[in-house]
């Protein structure tokens, strides 16, 4: 539990943390609110060429031209069509702000250190190193996400290795 | 003072109250009558709200107003408030009382002129503000979107905040975002603006809002008349700053203030001086309000916070009281003379005292004094140098003696601050040298003028290490310091020995002459004194004339401001092409919208100005430069500029230096002849070499220009066929020639000197300007001289470009980079087996990439024929490229693709259109060598 406060930076008073809370198709996930800037709408989205396919493109979020993430790609879930529910959550991750769209967000959510049970093990399931830990509330079942080390870990690195001289991610049209 | 009442009471009413509303609901008729009777004695009691709880009081006052109106969700903000008071008073009814004896403190002080306004200004902004957002967050708790106009308003009126921090604002704009969207029913935002609100507001707790509990956790009160005399310290920094820039000066209100330290010198741990103080503040109320003075006062202050400083940090302060006494008794015993007085006294100090010889190593002080130090040393410097060469021309100007007079003393000042002995030692003697010269016993030029640029340069190589120093690199004073000073100490007798103007010692047989006595004439066509001085002035005045009021703002806050204006444009431009708007038949709305239009765009040009700045400082730079490598050479030059008021963007002008040093060395080491065949030539003995800076369609010019033997062109098309450059017969056009000089490596001297004949500069200077976006140009005659302009963009941040489509996506190329765009004709493309496609275009062979092959982009335009060529030129290769259309030509500002991305090769960046979406920039440049790794 120890790790995991502080992992998610942040505390509030009583040790309960917020989590702005969103859905992709049926599982549900948590965000550490202090990493949330704002939701916005879904807007237009400028592809950006021979970037990873989860790089939806950038938008212009009041001036500041910011990287679109699909989580959908990132976690290897099936495409949807963009629906009206469809927004983009704008995290800021020390300073460096993207946008990472979700399906739906749901609410604002307090969970005490109580609530929140370790990651049970996934085997080689993908998905288990951004998760921080399982929120509970009620019947539900939160995935909180490390969304620093969705973004930037894996992220970077995969970007970097774009620039490299055998690149090249797009098929020829 | 009309005392508070006390927090029990208050408690006690506020219980009464709370009860009350706490059984009830906003429909219940009695307790509302209830709730109103109880008002307005609770009111009365708030008045004046105790200090420590003044916040909570003075929402609640702000609720209760609101409540008797009965507005909607008066109520529960009324409760609200109430709670907050509460525990806010339960929390800390003993700190309430001592703050309210602060605060009596206060208003006892609040006689004196010079109390910090600003400072209560801030205060109550901040106050203000954290009222606000309590008022926002408790409007939040039960949203409704009638609410949603008044919150905005609120909003808005914070937003205008000049000094609203960056983060604040963020968070308010994105409050207001919310706010928006819950008003066009699509979001229900009233949790995330609650947070949102709830991290302002600790945000604001942590600025030193009104609940900072900062203070509350300091026991004792013994903090506060430090920090309050150190704000006040910067009150009277910003006040004699301000009185400098004035004709005639007021100086009593700091005289005043020296007064008032000196009856509270006890509590300031300075109560030696209390004496010393009274009797500076008589000395120096009888000198005139000029300079000097401001100084004095000056120097007295920074040592004043340093002091203080150091006594809040625990430490006894004893560090700079030594000093403290000895600008104190300085002043007293030199009635304000300041040259003349300490010179001698601490000339002697210093010859005695051979400690100070010794080579300094390593710096104590911390990185924000370090930083501003290192941010504000340099303009002193540019300041002394320009002062120097223009004495040097004119030896007798006041103005400019006393302007390096004053550069010298700040650096002094500011390196004193930081205990950096060796800076100090320096910019002493310099100002003792300095001040010789003031009283008429010598003339700064020769080599006293070498004495003083010496000084001043070891000054610069200090100041380096100094920044090195900061970077975590260990500080050490340069090697030749003691020999400089040493030399500055015993200007009577100038070693004849010494040589090189820089601290670099490379052992150019000094010119002989230079060692003799002052005034002899010099030998490398310095112009004599007073004679060419003032063509060579040409429209520079004595600094005080033009001197204005500036403040210091970080490029941060500057680039975020011109952001927002970027954001406005577009947004303006979004709404005024609205239909509705356009074809109004509304009177008032048209003109008030072309109204809105002119200022909007008024704005915008102000914005853009922000980042300009003049050329002025790198042409004195020039200036220097130039002066240095004639001395080094043995050529005579003189060296001229105009148009220095030209303003181009800063980061260019950052840039530029370094190509306008090589140019300059290059016109010296190979344009200009020897003197002795100049004069068999019938030219004038000294080189003419001419900066110039101009606007030209949209670029700004900066040409240098030098009636030397020009460039040689055979000698260059030479050099090119044995490096294989031209083939034999081939013969190359007059322009294509010129520009091989700046081929790397490429060099027509016969003999490299120390200063050029590499063949690297040339090399630089195309580099560094095509870096910005820019041209250079060559234009020389055989016989007459060179010119060598460089063409460079107004600003970094816009580019002029052509908007490209190809599939579904805008893209932008730099116009300046391309050629020429046409439709091919029937056969004009032709494919290489294996090795991609080339266009036949006016004979020639021009290799074709697709763009959208090379960006991968579905649904692109494949039949060539029924697309556009752009031809991109770069470093003489030509490209053409493949895009389904162009849609026009504009400027656009470049914008980072966010930090999240790494650097995109062929993309230099996105642009927002008018239609608020974000277009990519391509670079044509990293465009090209990708398609050609392909």
């Amino acid at each position: 539990m120890e790790v995991l406060t502080t992992e998610m930076g942040s505390t509030g008073k009583a040790g309960t943390n917020k989590y702005l809370t969103f859905s992709l198709d049926q599982e549900e996930y948590g965000l550490d609110i202090l990493k949330v800037k704002e939701i916005i709408g879904l807007m237009e989205i400028t592809k950006v060429p021979r970037m990873p396919d989860f790089v939806r493109g950038v938008i212009n979020l009041r001036g500041r031209i910011i990287p679109v993430i699909e989580l959908r790609r990132k976690f290897g879930m099936p495409e949807r069509e963009d629906t009206r529910e469809t927004c983009i959550v704008v995290v800021d991750l020390d300073g460096v702000n993207m946008g990472v769209v979700v399906d739906r967000v749901s609410e604002v959510l307090d969970l005490v250190p109580e609530d929140i049970e370790e990651t049970p093990e996934f085997g080689a399931s993908l998905n288990a190193e951004f998760i921080t830990g399982m929120g509970k509330s009620g019947e539900r079942v939160i995935m909180l996400l490390d969304i620093g080390k969705v973004l930037l870990g894996e992220e970077l690195a995969s970007l970097a290795r774009l620039e490299g001289p055998g690149e090249s991610p797009g098929d020829e049209a | 003072m009309n005392s508070s009442a006390s927090p029990q009471e208050i408690l006690a009413e506020l219980e009464a109250l709370s009860t009350v509303l706490a059984q009830a609901d906003e429909d219940d008729r009695e307790s509302y009558e209830k709730a109103i009777s109880l008002l307005p004695r609770l009111l009365g009691l708030l008045k004046p709200p105790p200090a420590v709880v003044k916040k909570e009081a003075q929402a609640l006052s702000r609720a209760a107003g609101k409540f008797l109106r009965g507005r909607r969700g008066g109520f529960k903000e009324l409760s609200g408030a109430l709670d907050r008071l509460i525990i806010a008073l339960q929390k800390a009814p003993a700190v309430a009382a001592s703050q309210a004896e602060g605060e009596n403190e206060d208003a006892a002080r609040g006689g004196d002129t010079t109390t910090s306004r600003l400072d209560l200004l801030q205060q109550k902004e901040l106050e203000e503000l954290c009222m606000d957002i309590d008022v926002l967050a408790g409007l939040v708790e039960d949203l409704q979107p009638s609410f949603v106009p008044g919150m905005l308003n609120i909003l808005e009126r914070n937003l205008g905040r000049p000094s609203l921090p960056r983060t604040m604002e963020e968070r308010l704009s994105s409050v207001r975002d919310h706010l928006l969207r819950f008003e066009a029913g699509e979001e229900d935002a009233g949790e995330t603006i609650a947070e949102l609100l709830r991290l302002a507001r600790e945000d604001l707790a942590s600025f030193g809002g009104p609940d900072n509990e900062g203070n509350e956790a300091v026991p004792g009160g013994e903090e506060t008349p430090l920090e309050r005399e150190l704000e006040r310290l910067d009150e009277l920094e910003a006040f004699l700053l301000c009185e400098e820039g004035k004709e005639k000066s007021d100086l009593s209100p700091a005289l005043r203030y020296l007064e008032e330290l000196a009856g509270g010198a006890e509590t300031l741990a300075l109560g030696p001086f209390s004496g010393l103080l009274s009797e500076t503040r008589r000395v120096l109320s009888a000198l005139p309000a000029n300079h000097e003075l401001i100084d004095h006062l000056l120097a007295l202050k920074d040592l004043l916070q340093r002091h203080l400083r150091s006594l809040l940090d625990g430490e006894r302060g004893e560090g700079c009281l030594e000093e403290i006494r000895e600008i104190l008794e300085d002043i007293v015993s030199h009635g304000g003379s300041p040259a003349g007085g300490k010179c001698s006294r601490e000339e002697t100090v210093l010859e005695e005292d051979h400690e100070d010889f010794e080579l300094q190593e390593g710096i104590e002080a911390n990185e924000e004094e370090l930083a501003d130090f290192i941010a504000e040393a340099p303009e002193d410097i540019q300041r002394v140098e320009t002062a120097l060469l223009e004495l040097e021309k004119n030896p007798t100007s006041r103005e400019w003696l006393n302007e390096a007079f004053r550069g010298f003393h700040n650096l002094k000042g500011s390196a004193g601050f930081l205990n950096l002995k060796d800076m100090v030692n320096v910019a002493h003697a310099a100002e003792n040298l300095l001040a010789e010269a003031r009283e008429g016993k010598i003339e700064l030029i020769g080599t006293y003028a070498d004495l003083a640029l010496e000084s001043l340069d070891l000054l610069k190589e200090m100041l380096r290490r100094v920044e090195g120093f900061k970077r975590g690199r260990g500080y050490r004073s340069p090697e030749n310091y003691p020999r400089v000073l040493k030399n500055l100490l015993s200007w009577k007798r100038p070693e004849a020995g010494h040589s090189g103007t820089s601290g670099e010692e490379k052992t150019v047989p000094a010119p002989t002459s230079r060692a003799e006595a002052p005034g002899s004439e010099e030998v490398k066509g310095e112009p004599a004194p007073g004679e060419k001085g003032r063509a060579i002035l040409g429209g520079t005045s004595p600094p005080q004339v033009s001197r204005e009021h500036f403040i210091k703002v970080s490029t941060r806050r500057l680039d975020g401001l011109i952001d927002v204006v970027g954001e406005l444009v577009i947004a303006h431009s979004m709404v005024a092409q609205e239909e509705e708007l356009r074809f109004t038949k509304n009177p008032r709305l048209a003109k008030n919208l072309s109204q809105l239009s002119k200022i909007v765009r008024e704005l915008q040009e102000l914005a853009m100005s922000l980042r300009m700045v003049s050329l002025k400082s790198t042409f004195q730079k020039m200036a220097r430069a130039a002066r240095d490598l004639s001395v080094r050479s043995g050529i005579a030059v003189e060296f001229t500029y105009s148009g220095e008021d030209t303003e181009i963007d800063r980061n260019v002008v950052e840039e530029i230096a370094n190509p306008l040093v090589h140019m300059i060395r290059n016109a010296i080491d190979h344009g200009i002849e020897p003197p002795e065949e100049r004069r068999a030539l019938g030219k004038p003995e000294a080189g003419r070499l001419h900066l110039r800076g101009y606007h030209q369609g949209g670029s700004v010019i900066v040409e240098l220009e030098d009636d030397g033997r020009g460039i040689d062109h055979e000698k260059v098309l030479a050099k090119a066929r044995s490096l294989g450059l031209v083939r034999e017969g081939e013969e190359p056009s007059r322009e294509e020639v010129l520009q091989f000089i700046f081929r790397e490596g490429f060099s027509t001297a016969d003999k490299v000197t120390d200063i050029s004949g590499r063949g690297v500069g040339m090399d630089v200077v195309r580099r560094t300007v095509e870096a910005l976006r820019g041209r250079v140009e060559v234009h020389s005659v055989p016989g007459r001289g060179t010119r060598i302009a460089l063409r460079l963009p107004l600003t970094l941040a816009i580019i002029d470009g052509m908007v490209t489509r190809v599939a579904e996506e805008n893209y932008i190329l730099p116009s300046i980079a391309i050629l020429e765009s046409f439709r091919p004709g029937p056969g004009q493309v032709k494919t290489v087996s294996g090795r991609g496609e080339v266009i036949l275009s006016r004979g020639e062979l021009i290799p074709l990439f697709r763009l959208h092959r090379l960006f991968a982009l579905r649904g692109a335009v494949e039949d060539p024929y029924r697309a556009l060529i752009l031809v991109l030129g770069e470093n003489g290769k030509k490209c053409g490229l493949l895009v389904d259309d162009i849609e026009g030509q504009q400027q656009v500002v470049i914008k980072p693709l966010g930090e999240g991305l790494p650097r995109l090769p062929g993309v230099a960046g996105g642009a927002i259109m008018g239609s608020g979406r974000v277009a990519l920039i391509l670079d044509p440049q990293e465009l090209l060598a990708l398609a050609a790794r392909r």
